[in-house]
């Protein structure tokens, strides 16, 4: 008769890093690692707009190091680094701040400069973007606030991806890219579909990067 | 391929995210090229990331230190003031005494060798008694007779 197999032993329970063990990640933390900590914050920021509320990257890098330390999000260090799990923060953070948005877009925190969106009606009377907020039974003025934050935004995202398009306008393969990205394509699928190789395909990815990022910074006016 | 509509919104933010995707995961010596090709330096991004999550985790912890501390402070002030949530009638507190040198009764020699007879203690001192217990600790644990 065959022996009976000893039964692997259970696997431990893994425990949420020390203060210690954090403190010590964080100083253990490497250029590259710095680097897409700013990079991602950065680039969330970018993706909210209005949504960061006049905050920057770094005061979401450090709401969500908070996070880690409140023990509201946990960094069990067996299984990522101490990196992974902070940019992971980071981008929960960012879409929050965007739900945030998105549930109170008629807040004044939320609007852009009140004189740019003031508006005259038909009758040649002013209307401000605040107006429905004073009295909440002009749904149809705040209606026409909704309308018109959404298009102005609308048309502050067409401006940029307009220039982003034209920064490309004579670079084939980061045109091919872009259109790739809007259209919701991954990286294999693109390459696949256009026979680009590995090396050329993250060139090409670097060169966007770059340019994006010089575009979105002139805008944030930084 | 590009013959969908989509907003400008959702271009924009498909882009935004496929390129913090390749953030997240590219190599990191391409990150660090970037930022050269860029003309930024990467020692300084990495000293001043560093000390702004150091400064945060040494607010967090000093936080921390000075709640644990503040709740200490506001224990022991309470005892100081002798802030004891006693029965509010003389025989209520009488019995919560009795019921406390039944339960804990290692506490009966003391009180016996003070006061021979107990049933001849002073409202007064059973109220110092069960101050000097609560500060202990001990009625923590003893219930009181109608609880039982």
């Amino acid at each position: 008769m065959k022996p009976k197999p000893t039964p692997a032993p259970a696997p431990r329970k893994s425990e949420p890093a020390t203060p210690g063990e954090i403190d010590q990640a964080i100083k253990a933390l490497t250029r590259e690692d710095t680097e897409r900590i700013e990079q991602s914050a950065k680039n969330r920021i970018y993706r909210i707009g209005l949504a960061a509320n006049g905050r920057d990257h770094e005061a979401l890098i450090q709401e969500a190091f908070i996070r880690i330390l409140d023990r509201k999000r946990h960094w069990y260090k067996d299984r990522v680094s101490f990196t992974q799990c902070l940019i992971g923060a980071i981008w929960s953070i960012a879409s929050e701040w965007a739900g945030h948005r998105e549930r109170n877009k008629d807040q004044p925190e939320y609007a852009l400069l009140e004189s740019d969106l003031t508006r005259t009606d038909n009758e040649g009377k002013l209307i401000s973007p605040f107006d429905g907020l004073r009295d909440k039974s002009l749904n149809a003025e705040q209606a026409l606030i909704e309308t018109t934050v959404s298009a102005e935004r609308e048309a502050e995202n067409r401006a940029l991806v307009e220039k982003i398009e034209a920064a490309f306008a004579e670079d084939e393969k980061a045109s091919i890219l872009i259109m790739g990205f809007q259209d919701g394509m991954d990286g294999p699928a693109i390459r696949a579909e256009f026979g680009m190789s590995e090396k050329e395909f993250r060139t090409t990815t670097r060169r966007i990067q770059r340019h994006v990022r010089k575009i979105m910074e002139q805008h944030h006016g930084r | 391929m590009a013959g969908k509509a989509h907003s400008h919104t959702e271009r924009l933010t498909r882009i935004l995210d496929y390129l913090g995707d390749h953030i997240r995961n590219a190599p990191g010596d391409e990150l660090l090229e970037t930022a050269r090709e860029e003309g930024r330096y990467p020692g300084e991004v990495n000293s001043r990331i560093k000390s702004i999550l150091l400064r945060t985790f040494k607010s967090h912890q000093q936080k921390a230190l000075t709640e644990a501390r503040e709740g200490h402070r506001r224990e022991v002030a309470s005892i100081a003031e002798g802030h004891f949530d006693l029965p509010k009638t003389a025989k209520g507190r009488r019995e919560w005494l009795l019921a406390a040198l039944a339960q804990a009764p290692q506490l009966e020699p003391a009180f016996t060798v003070q006061h021979r007879d107990l049933s001849e203690l002073s409202d007064e001192d059973i109220e110092s008694h069960l101050k000097k217990l609560s500060q202990l600790g001990v009625l923590k644990a003893i219930r009181l007779p109608e609880e039982k």
